[in-house]
């Protein structure tokens, strides 16, 4: 996902330059840390099924770092998974790469070290598009971008899938009828995600309020614990989030309250709060784009993945998920799979009291990417400005 | 901080001999080296390749040269933003809002004006519209420090947050101007051919002759015209300026201004040679933090800012080569922080001298101006 850098840190670096530079020098000075941290050649510890992939390279660019406990840990678990699937494929990644400059540097330099495909982890389109038209023996795949190009594939997970499922959770686990929901920056992937996740928690419970506060930032812990806490003021006892930080889950556990991650198991991080989260898969897709490539049959264009085509997945349930809970989310996740149960059939109303999809309609799994710009009734909150 | 004082006395040197002038940054460099290697070497991996590495990708043939000056094409004009400031003395923080600011309004002129417009006006109405936007946010912060004495440094900075919480908003808070309406994922309009900046050899655009010229001309306003005199007059002494009759007042406006005005360049710059669209993620990368350090390093000499942004962006451009040779991208960013730290460093030692001293009774202390550093920077 979009995460800015900015946070009180830039604040100090700006005015204590010298001073940060030092500390970088001196934070960084511990490499005994880091020598475990290349391991990934060795991770293939090829069955020998008697294919080898040895004249394959694949190199991932990772926008932030790998132990981000989140986006960037997701996609190099599912590269790790793909390299697994590959005997003796030469996998590698590059982390903490910058759009912009930095980006468009680190695909040329991968091409230049012999890559047969590139994969850019955030929305790296405009920085590789160039690389990829120089040099069309390369294959690239980046996150949720949209230009074509016979060597570009790109890829959107869809979110909503495993949102309803923590819906679900959260409707079932609320005695104040109170969630709240801090969210990144109002567009429509997120507003999906968001509305999705008040349909299901509102198939729980009607009576449920979602709270959306929109941050205007990915990451940043001190405006995050502000949010956290203002919530639970106004009496939210479960929060879910799509913002970067663990504070939600601190205070949660303070109050006692319950918390949904994003994309995150954190299970292990404030056990009695923990309820649920989804998670993304996308070594599924990076499977089926290294055989079609390998087997000269690379389609273009966009791909979008949910639960049927095995990109969502789910972290272990708190112990505060009842059986019957879980239930009813095996048998949504079923209907899912099988088409036969739709979070966005109508009759769907927004929070403004408008109709928005009508008795008999939903919005195609294909069009889904281009929802929403409102948000579904049961959601207290507006989409700023828009 | 004078803890040294009792062993050591630091004096400033009237003249650096040549000897002095390069020795001392090589030396340092050399040291910068060797310490590294040993880092490298504790780290588990190959000094000589990681050495080589770097040297390949930044220096070594000309398209490993347009790659490290694409990179320090914004660096130098936001590095001579805090350097123009710098000499007198006003603390512009906010190059990296400024340089928002640039993105924004060159963006807007890239995309406002018809698209059949003749690369050269269209460029020019960019450059223009960016340096006036520039300008103008610079002044909110130089108008309250003119009339009011407010800390620009405070002002500047905080300006910072307002300009990219307003380039999101833009972008991600709102369907503006600028958004692309077709984008799920949101991002800004690609600027048409005409608003983007030719290239001269790969990735590298014509921004680098703006920024050099720009070096060049600042130094001449500077060092050559009474403007630039009192400029650095006023940064020497304000009150003895004012008694010579300066305008204390208007000069701070003139050059906050014409600071902004350079880092929004660096802005439209980027955005027309390298983003080609507003994408804020790729434009908040600090490059208005960076310029304060080159600016700094540079002793605020407009000259100088371009070798230290150059020097700034070889060792930057290699990072993502040497995480491919297996270097750790902790030891990467360490390795890289060290040899700027080492060197920048190393200057000290050319302005100054360093002798022992016996311990004996401090009578002797040592006056603190000895660099033109800003305050704090030591």
């Amino acid at each position: 996902m979009n995460r800015q850098r900015l946070s009180t840190s830039r604040l100090l670096a700006s005015l204590l330059f010298v001073l940060a530079l030092v500390a970088a020098a001196c934070g960084g000075s511990d490499p005994a840390d880091e020598s475990a941290e290349e391991t990934t050649d060795d991770a293939a510890t090829a069955e020998e099924s008697g294919e080898d992939f040895s004249d394959f390279k694949v190199v991932m660019i990772l926008d932030g770092s790998a132990e981000d406990g989140g986006w960037n840990t997701t996609h190099l678990r599912s590269g790790l998974k793909m390299e697994a699937n590959f005997p003796g494929i030469d996998f590698s990644y590059v982390e903490e790469i910058e759009p912009g400059q930095p980006a468009t540097n680190a695909f040329q330099d991968a091409v230049d070290a012999g890559a047969d495909l590139v994969i850019g982890t955030t929305f790296y389109q405009f920085d590789m598009i160039d690389v990829a038209a120089e040099n069309p023996d390369t294959y690239f795949l980046t996150w949720a971008g949209f230009e074509d190009q016979p060597n570009v594939g790109h890829f959107t997970q869809a979110t909503e899938d495993g949102r309803y499922m923590d819906g679900i959770v959260a409707g079932s686990l609320t005695e104040s009828n109170i969630i709240g929901y801090p969210v990144g920056f109002p567009f429509e992937e997120v507003n999906r995600a968001l509305n999705a996740f008040t349909l299901g928690a509102k198939e729980v419970n009607p009576d449920v309020e979602v709270r959306a506060v929109y941050l205007n930032t990915w990451f940043d812990p001190a405006i995050e614990q502000q949010a956290a806490e203002a919530l639970a003021n106004a009496g939210a006892d479960v929060i879910a989030h799509e913002v970067g930080s663990q504070v939600y889950a601190t205070v949660m556990a303070e109050r006692g309250g319950y918390v949904i991650g994003y994309t995150n198991d954190w299970s292990d991080f404030e056990p009695e709060a923990w309820a649920s989260s989804f998670l993304i898969d996308w070594s599924t897709y990076y499977i089926q784009q290294v055989e079609a490539i390998i087997a000269g049959e690379f389609e273009p264009g966009i791909s979008y993945g949910g639960l049927a085509e095995g990109w969502i997945e789910f972290a272990p349930y708190g112990p505060a998920v009842t059986d019957e809970t879980l239930a009813l989310i095996d048998e949504r996740k079923q209907g899912i799979i099988d088409g036969t149960f739709d979070m966005f059939e109508g009759p769907i109303y927004d929070n403004q009291g408008n109709l928005v999809i009508a008795e008999g309609e939903t919005i195609d799994f294909a069009d889904r990417n281009a929802c929403c710009q409102w948000l579904v009734e049961g959601i207290v909150g507006e989409i700023p400005s828009s | 901080m004078n803890g040294l004082t009792s062993r050591f006395r630091v004096s400033p040197r009237g003249f650096a001999s040549p000897l002095v002038r390069f020795g001392v940054p090589f030396l340092a460099l050399i040291v910068a080296l060797i310490i590294g290697g040993l880092i490298l070497a504790m780290a588990g991996n190959n000094p000589f390749e990681a050495y080589r590495t770097m040297f390949d990708t930044s220096l070594n043939g000309w398209s490993a040269m347009t790659r490290t000056l694409a990179l320090a094409t914004p660096l130098i004009l936001t590095g001579l933003a805090a350097a123009v400031a710098f000499q007198m003395r006003v603390y512009n923080i906010g190059g990296e809002g400024q340089l928002y600011i640039g993105a924004i309004a060159g963006s807007w002129a890239g995309l406002a004006l018809p698209p059949a417009t003749p690369a050269v006006i269209m460029l020019s109405a960019m450059l223009v519209c960016g340096a006036i936007g520039g300008a103008l946010w610079a002044l909110l912060a130089a108008i309250p420090k003119a009339y009011l004495n407010a800390d620009e440094i405070i002002t500047t900075l905080m300006l910072n947050f307002v300009a990219l919480s307003l380039m999101n908003y833009l972008i991600f808070g709102s369907q503006s101007f600028w958004r692309d309406p077709k984008r799920t994922v949101p991002g800004g309009k690609r600027l048409p051919d005409a608003a983007i900046m030719p290239s001269l050899s790969g990735r590298l655009h014509i921004g680098i002759i703006i920024a050099v010229v720009a070096a060049v001309l600042l130094w001449w306003l500077l060092r050559k015209t009474s403007w630039g005199f009192q400029i650095r007059t006023i940064g020497d002494s304000p009150s003895a300026a004012r008694y010579a009759g300066m305008s204390v007042r208007f000069k701070t406006l003139a050059v906050l201004a014409v600071s902004g005005g350079l880092a929004a360049i660096a802005g439209v710059s980027e955005v027309s040679g390298v983003t080609k669209g507003l994408e804020p993620r790729s434009l908040a990368t600090d490059i208005g933090f960076t310029g304060i350090i080159i600016a700094v390093v540079a002793r605020s000499n407009p000259l100088g800012v371009v070798p230290v942004s150059i020097f700034l962006a070889a060792i930057a451009t290699s990072g993502s080569t040497l995480q491919s040779i297996g270097i750790a991208v902790e030891v990467v960013f360490l390795l890289q922080g060290l040899i700027f730290l080492t060197v920048t460093a190393g200057e000290f030692f050319v302005m100054n001298r360093l002798e022992f001293v016996s311990p004996e009774p401090s009578g002797d202390s040592i006056p603190g101006d000895t660099t033109d550093l800003p305050a704090g920077a030591t």
